[in-house]
């Protein structure tokens, strides 16, 4: 009966559509983007004080923001990276909104989803962002050098370019390994090794691929969540990689419709969220085999896929969720975003006692 | 007593749901505690120093050399190693076991390979890698070549020498590509570093000699083979070629053989003579010769019907911000930036304004509005330019407060220029009567970038200068006079003393207020000096300063 509550602590509406959410490290603000109905850009930064949210700053752009991560900033800075409606990629100081501190063209169409890591003591190695469009490509940026991605990732001539949907960073356990998971709409789910720079693993989950994360970025990779349209999501186990069975991975049914998002708590990397078109949040527990690892008869090892056990749903919205970040300091504090245009702020109880 | 089913569930329940209110009661007491904990942090991380993280690693892919890191040179003596035995102390050497001595060398030994395969340090990373990528351009290399595609197989074993230059295999292969094509003199050079690299490749002299018996070198490419053959004595390949060239050799010496191929200079085309009868009849086509590299300044076409009034208001804000900072840049480097084409926009939309609003507004705010005006009316409509235009002035005024003091300065130099737009655009459309049109400058850069325009017209510079009160001169030259300025000044104000209306005493004292002017002095030519003094002597001739005046002055020019 000790299962974890889910609770909506504070909501807000605003008047513009929402895409992404995420709290600002070390404080307890958030940025909320999204694009109000004129087509224009909104940004605005929210500030959690004795049950209530209340907007700190502002600001309004010629182009619609889409995502944005500060996961290649320090945390001394916090410099935020956006993706827009025409492919800009840039980078905001939050003290000054008024011109971006880096802008590059950065795709032909519109960035759909962005992942940085490097910056906040996450992942060792150079600070990097990467970026994935509409137009088939997936970009690595390094924000030291000024217009040109350090890695492009992008079908070969002739290939029909897929719509990328989502991006990930991972494996960043040492200055040169780094890994980018890449997930596009006909169930595509391809792992780019940067340190070799080459395809290092792929699959196809059949449908449309929301959303791709890893567990953790900064270890050796561990799980790679995905989840995708017709209420589905997988959990790969990303520690045995077999050579032609790749890694294991075990699937489940949720939400009965699309599954958005999937969103590893920060303080527990088995304890992970998903969102659901239907504006339902499901809590999920991974629990692992006994044996992670087994020796096939050619003595090849090929991993074992656990089980997953939901702990908790419940519904807040009757639109799609957007976006749903943990805050990095508080554990169980988190916000999302959901298409009726309402900003929620929600607790989760008792997520120590997992 | 026993509870009924029903009621212990209830009781449960109850239990369970009032667990849970205190939970979310203590959570949210804690939150509130933890709210204004963050709030300390965050107030000690802005406060805080920006501490440097370490190196970051190299950004990913880039090509250019790194700063090699100076490597700690392992000089410091393993404590565990005993001091080497002197070879005079024998009794010590009785005792030395050499056994153990030897198991010690091989141990480190192994040491060190392991160590070896590891790249610890980001050069030998990088090293490795760059190698990596030279071979997988070599690779590319000879498939291009293997299918007869010799100018991209060049292409990727110049690459692959751009990432390893002390490959001897990339020069020797791109050699082969460039004798494919008939490129001799670029294949002998080739094989020629190849060769530096590694003076026992067989291949590349024996392409070297191929190469040079394509440019005629019959010597040259016999000594290579020769080379080989010393090297590998069984080569096929050089013992014919030898003999062949032998063959030639002693043929050429019996009589030169008139061919039209061997004969003459390769690369020299000869005007072919035909009789007008064989002459082609085809009529001659004019070839229309298209200029390249020249940008032409083409902008998309926005489509602003469909966007509202606030998304135009947000675009040139936006813009705007950008021309603040687009402008500094411009001021320094005032004239060169510009395309002409852009200038010349530029001017017309300016006097588009003028012509068409005298709006005291428009008159104000053209300054900071003329960039974002000439980049995004690619229709240069009058209606647009006097809609913009107050809501340059109003943003101007909002934002000022908010920019920080360089952009502010900015801004100034930018408020002070624009008093004289029609300087600005006769500046741009013809020099020749601009003197009478340039106002007093206001300050040091308008001063500046004038001065660049008039520096070769001492008359026309000389009435501007006249224009200058002297009791400006320390605000006008600010931190430093130029000794180019200096030097102009010195030398118009020789050409027109006496013609003059300025007190010339007042001028040169002035001059002498400039912060630094003692620096700038002691620049001065001895054509200056000879200037100042003939200035000085005209100066005591007038009489109407005292000789200690003038005296003054000397000693500061440092005459």
């Amino acid at each position: 009966m000790d299962k974890p509550q889910i609770i909506l602590h504070v909501q807000k509406s605003v008047n513009y559509t929402l895409f992404d959410a995420k709290w600002i490290p070390c404080s307890a603000k958030f940025i909320a983007l999204g694009n109000y109905a004129r087509g224009t850009g909104a940004l605005q930064i929210f500030e959690v004080s004795h049950g209530d949210v209340k907007m700190v700053k502002e600001a309004e752009k010629s182009k619609s923001f889409k995502c944005g991560t500060f996961g290649a900033s320090s945390l001394q800075n916090r410099q935020f990276a956006t993706g827009d409606f025409t492919g800009k990629l840039q980078i905001w100081d939050l003290e000054t909104l008024d011109l971006p501190i880096y802008s590059a063209q950065g795709h032909k169409e519109i960035i759909n989803c962005i992942d940085g890591v490097g910056g906040l003591g996450i992942g060792e190695g150079a600070p990097e962002l990467v970026t994935g469009s509409r137009d088939g490509v997936v970009k690595v940026w390094d924000p030291r050098q000024k217009n040109d991605p350090v890695a492009t990732m992008e079908p070969g001539e002739g290939e029909t370019k897929r719509d990328c949907w989502t991006v990930a960073f991972g494996d960043a356990y040492s200055a040169q390994d780094r890994c980018v998971a890449a997930g596009y709409d006909n169930g595509d789910i391809k792992l780019f090794d940067l340190r070799s720079m080459s395809l290092r693993w792929e699959t196809n989950v059949k449908n449309g691929v929301c959303c791709l994360e890893f567990d953790r970025k900064d270890i050796k990779m561990n799980k790679l969540a995905a989840t995708t349209l017709e209420s589905k999501f997988h959990v790969f186990d990303m520690r045995t990689q077999h050579p032609t069975k790749g890694f294991a991975s075990l699937a489940e049914k949720a939400h009965k419709s699309t599954v958005w998002l999937a969103r590893h708590l920060p303080q527990n990397r088995d304890v992970f969220m998903t969102l659901g078109g239907n504006g339902s949040l499901h809590l999920w527990k991974y629990s692992y085999p006994s044996a992670r690892s087994k020796k096939d008869s050619d003595g090849v090892e090929s991993g074992v896929a656990g089980s997953v056990d939901l702990l908790q749903n419940v519904t807040l919205s009757t639109q799609p969720v957007s976006s749903f970040d943990w805050s990095p300091d508080k554990l169980g504090l988190s916000v999302c975003t959901a298409f009726d245009q309402t900003i929620r702020v929600i607790i989760t109880t008792k997520l120590n006692t997992l | 007593m026993s509870v009924p089913s029903h009621e212990e569930k209830m009781l449960n329940l109850q239990h369970q749901m009032r667990q849970n209110q205190s939970e979310l009661q203590s959570y949210l007491a804690g939150l509130d505690d933890w709210e204004a904990e963050i709030k300390e942090k965050e107030r000690k991380l802005k406060s805080s120093e920006t501490t440097k993280k370490g190196d970051l690693p190299p950004v990913r892919n880039t090509i250019e050399k790194k700063k090699m890191k100076k490597k700690k040179k392992e000089r410091m003596v393993d404590p565990k190693k005993p001091k080497p035995i002197s070879g005079y102390d024998f009794r010590a050497w009785d005792k030395f076991d050499v056994d153990k001595a030897l198991e010690e060398v091989d141990g480190s030994e192994k040491k060190t390979e392991t160590s070896s395969s590891e790249y610890e340090t980001d050069e030998e990373w990088e090293m490795e890698r760059k190698k990596h990528l030279a071979d997988t351009e070599k690779e590319k290399g000879n498939k291009f070549l293997k299918n007869g595609d010799f100018e991209r197989a060049v292409e990727a074993y110049t690459k692959g020498m751009e990432f390893d230059a002390t490959n001897s295999i990339l020069p020797a292969n791109r050699a082969l590509a460039l004798i494919k094509q008939q490129k001799f003199g670029a294949a002998e050079l080739d094989c020629t570093t190849s060769i530096v690299l590694d003076p026992l490749y067989v291949k590349a002299y024996l392409r070297r000699a191929t190469a040079r018996a394509g440019i005629g070198r019959t010597q040259d490419a016999m000594s290579d083979y020769q080379r080989v053959l010393d090297l590998e004595p069984a080569n096929k390949q050089a013992k014919t070629e030898l003999e062949r060239l032998e063959k030639d050799l002693s043929r050429e010496k019996e009589g030169p053989v008139q061919s039209s191929f061997t004969e003459g200079q390769r690369g020299v085309v000869k005007p072919v003579y035909k009789p007008p009868g064989d002459r082609s009849k085809v009529p001659m086509k004019r070839i229309e010769i298209e200029e390249i590299g020249v940008e032409t300044v083409s902008r998309p076409q926005r489509s602003s019907a469909v966007q509202s009034e606030v998304v135009q208001k947000i675009t040139a804000k936006e813009e705007q911000t950008f021309a603040s900072l687009f402008t500094v840049n411009q001021s320094q480097s005032s004239t060169t930036g510009q395309t002409s084409g852009e200038k010349d926009e530029l001017t017309k939309l300016q006097l588009n304004t003028l012509n068409s609003s005298k709006d005291h507004n428009v008159h104000k705010s053209n300054g900071l509005s003329e960039i974002p005006q000439s980049k995004t009316n690619t229709n240069p409509s009058k209606v647009s330019l006097s809609t913009t235009a107050p809501h340059a002035d109003l943003l101007e005024q909002s934002e000022a407060p908010k920019t920080s003091s360089a952009e502010k300065r900015v801004s100034k130099e930018i408020k002070s220029q624009p008093a004289n737009p029609v300087s600005l655009s006769s500046r741009t459309t013809d020099s020749e009567h601009d003197s009478h049109c340039l106002p007093v400058p206001q300050s040091s850069f308008q001063f500046q970038s004038d001065f660049k325009l008039l520096k070769n017209k001492p008359d026309q510079f000389f009435l501007y200068f006249q224009a200058i009160s002297p009791q400006q001169y320390p605000k006008l030259f600010g931190q430093c006079l130029d000794a180019d300025i200096l030097n102009a000044i010195l030398r118009s104000l020789n050409m027109h003393q006496t013609r003059s209306q300025i007190d010339l005493f007042e001028v040169l004292h002035n001059l002498t207020l400039v912060k630094r002017f003692t620096m700038t002095a002691m620049f001065l030519s001895r054509k200056d000096k000879k200037a100042v003094e003939d200035l000085l002597n005209y100066i005591s001739e007038e009489g109407q300063h005292t000789t200690q005046e003038v005296e003054g002055l000397r000693q500061k020019y440092q005459l």
